[in-house]
């Protein structure tokens, strides 16, 4: 028989797919240039949960900052209290008695030595990373929705006395918020609606509700300070954390789906991508809590949930863009909150000074950690995320299971064509292929059993129709590196190879 | 609020000093002071900046600089009655 190759392709939901290059679905996968790779689940890295039992709080902020000596630490917050976590001593709480509203998550920045966590329902509060000092309340600071760090300020968006206001600290002083003193000032955005948060360093973005404006200090300026032009009139972020920055570039999402803000550049990213797949197949009651994350490798993560009967506590999807190749794919992953973060190392000399040494060759309790365990690679960026059971996690486990399917198929052109053998083209891949038929467009789609790959590497499907499409499913804990399609044996029906 | 003396001891002013500022003038350094008129009061009160220099002497910071830390206590008064007009 003849040999079709039928390539998964990019994931572009949004279009027609019958005779193209695209893919109709993809889940699990990271998207590669001319390939798809394993998604690794999340595995446990802390050995306690948090908040720590028996409350049962959900996580609504996860952060992770830098000390002056260039350790890591992590910041997570409840609605109630925030705690600090360290490979040695788990999670301590530095701070309670907040009232992060339902519906609201904590937001964080860190200005020098100071975690500043803000949210609408109290005054926002700071800690010393260096010392690992409790959180105390930044007196002088309006209540705010949101902070951020933007050249040698701090500032606040949303402030509950007017969301369309923004403020920004005294220069180089987190404690200083007296507008007209030491450069401290604020300002009111017109229209646009509320203020979702600022983004950017060196060109700072201002997202609103229906609006995003760019700002840009101008050192010597004591008058104005910052320059802000609105650049986006029409279109603005729906979630207080469904944007980030790369550089001076803004990924958020808007009402009619993803864009991509280069200074005054807006570019629709997810047109006839993903948007209205997104749309269709996400919660709209809770798209304002989004959650968007710049990934290790060039990955955007927004953190979503599915469908209304998703539970309130975790996020259950994960919707990434690949920057450098603007390519599309998602994820089944159950998260309270996701992060990137890092935390210091932990050496293999287990006969050192080092505290928590004990841990390597004391199983099993506490158990030693797997050798490619983020611990031994202190300060290195890793996603992270709290699991809905409140472990802090790194995106480092076994693979996902992957889902491709291919676009639809005349595989002989203007017959019913006859296919026998499918080979995934796909390394280390076990697994099984599914094949969806029909007649004609206007039928529904067939699914056949699982088939699965035979020591031969391929997949006995033997199944005639006019039009084919090919699902790969690749089980968890599977090794592989690269999925880029399947080769069909496929001949017209009724003819003999 | 921290009281902003001029040489000859009389207080001129007050001012918030947050925590930094005042470990900066316990270092016995001075400290320069910006100010200008808030951008959502300069329709009412016009534009206004300048900077001064403080320190401290004994337990009081002190300014070398009276008359401008008048133009700045006179502008804090307006920005707070405008602000309780708007």
């Amino acid at each position: 028989m003849p040999q079709v190759p039928v390539q998964f392709g990019e994931w572009r939901p949004d279009i027609a797919t019958l005779d193209t290059q695209f893919a109709n679905d993809v889940e699990n996968v990271f998207p590669g240039s001319n390939s798809y790779l394993p998604v690794p689940s999340l595995v446990p890295f802390a050995d306690q949960p948090v908040p720590p039992p028996p409350s049962n709080e959900p996580i609504v902020g996860l952060f992770s900052a830098r000390t002056t000596t260039g350790e890591w630490k992590i910041y997570a917050g409840t609605p109630t209290k925030l705690y600090n976590w360290s490979l040695f001593a788990g999670w301590t709480e530095l701070g309670s008695g907040y009232h992060v509203p339902p519906g609201e998550l904590w937001s964080f920045c860190q200005f020098g030595k100071w975690v500043i966590a803000a949210q609408i329902g109290d005054k926002p509060v700071k800690a010393d990373a260096d010392t690992g000092g409790a959180f105390t309340v930044i007196t002088a600071a309006p209540i705010a929705h949101n902070c951020r760090t933007i050249g040698d300020f701090v500032f606040l968006g949303g402030l509950a006395s007017n969301r369309r206001k923004i403020i920004w600290s005294s220069i180089n002083d987190v404690d200083g918020w007296t507008p007209g003193l030491n450069l401290s000032d604020e300002q009111e955005m017109p229209d646009g609606g509320p203020v979702m948060g600022l983004a950017g360093d060196k060109i700072g973005y201002i997202v609103q509700d229906r609006a995003v404006s760019l700002l840009q200090f101008m050192p010597g300026d004591t008058t104005y300070i910052f320059q802000i032009s609105k650049v986006v009139y029409d279109r603005g972020c729906v979630s207080e954390c469904g944007f980030t920055s790369i550089g001076d570039n803004l990924y958020l999402i808007c009402e009619d789906g993803f864009y991509h803000l280069s200074g005054p550049q807006l570019t629709p990213i997810g047109h006839e991508k993903v948007n209205d797949w997104f749309l269709a197949n996400s919660d709209v009651g809770r798209r304002n809590v989004v959650q968007c994350i710049s990934a290790v490798k060039p990955y955007i993560f927004w953190a979503y949930h599915a469908s209304p009967g998703t539970p309130a506590k975790y996020y259950d999807r994960v919707i990434l863009f690949n920057w450098s190749n603007a390519r599309w794919s998602r994820m089944a992953i159950n998260a309270q909150m996701w992060a990137t973060a890092a935390t210091v190392n932990l050496d293999l000399d287990t006969t050192g000074p080092e505290v928590n040494d004990v841990n390597l060759d004391t199983p099993p309790l506490p158990p030693a950690r797997s050798l490619d365990s983020f611990a031994y690679m202190g300060g290195r960026p890793r996603v992270a995320a709290i699991d809905p059971n409140g472990f802090l996690c790194e995106l480092a486990g076994p693979n996902l299971q992957a889902t491709m399917e291919t676009q639809e198929k005349h595989l002989v052109p203007g017959s019913r064509a006859m296919v026998g053998d499918v080979y995934p083209i796909a390394d280390g891949a076990d697994g099984v292929i599914y094949n969806g038929t029909r007649e004609r467009l206007q039928d529904d789609v067939i699914w056949t059993q699982a088939y699965p790959i035979e020591i031969t590497g391929s997949a006995a499907v033997y199944n005639s129709a006019r039009l084919h499409r090919f699902r790969h499913i690749i089980p968890r804990d599977s090794k592989w590196t690269h999925a880029q399609g399947v080769m069909a044996d496929a001949q017209q029906d009724g003819t003999v190879a | 609020m921290s009281d902003i003396y001029n040489d000859d001891g009389e207080t001129i002013a007050e001012m918030p000093l947050t925590e930094r500022q005042l470990a900066i003038l316990d270092a016995a350094d001075e400290l320069v002071v910006i100010y200008h008129t808030p951008q959502l009061l300069r329709h009412l009160l016009g534009e206004h900046s300048g900077s001064f220099t403080l320190h401290k002497r004994d337990d009081r910071v002190v300014t070398n600089e009276p008359k401008v830390v008048e133009r700045y206590a006179q502008l804090q008064k307006a920005i707070a009655a405008a602000r309780r007009v708007s």
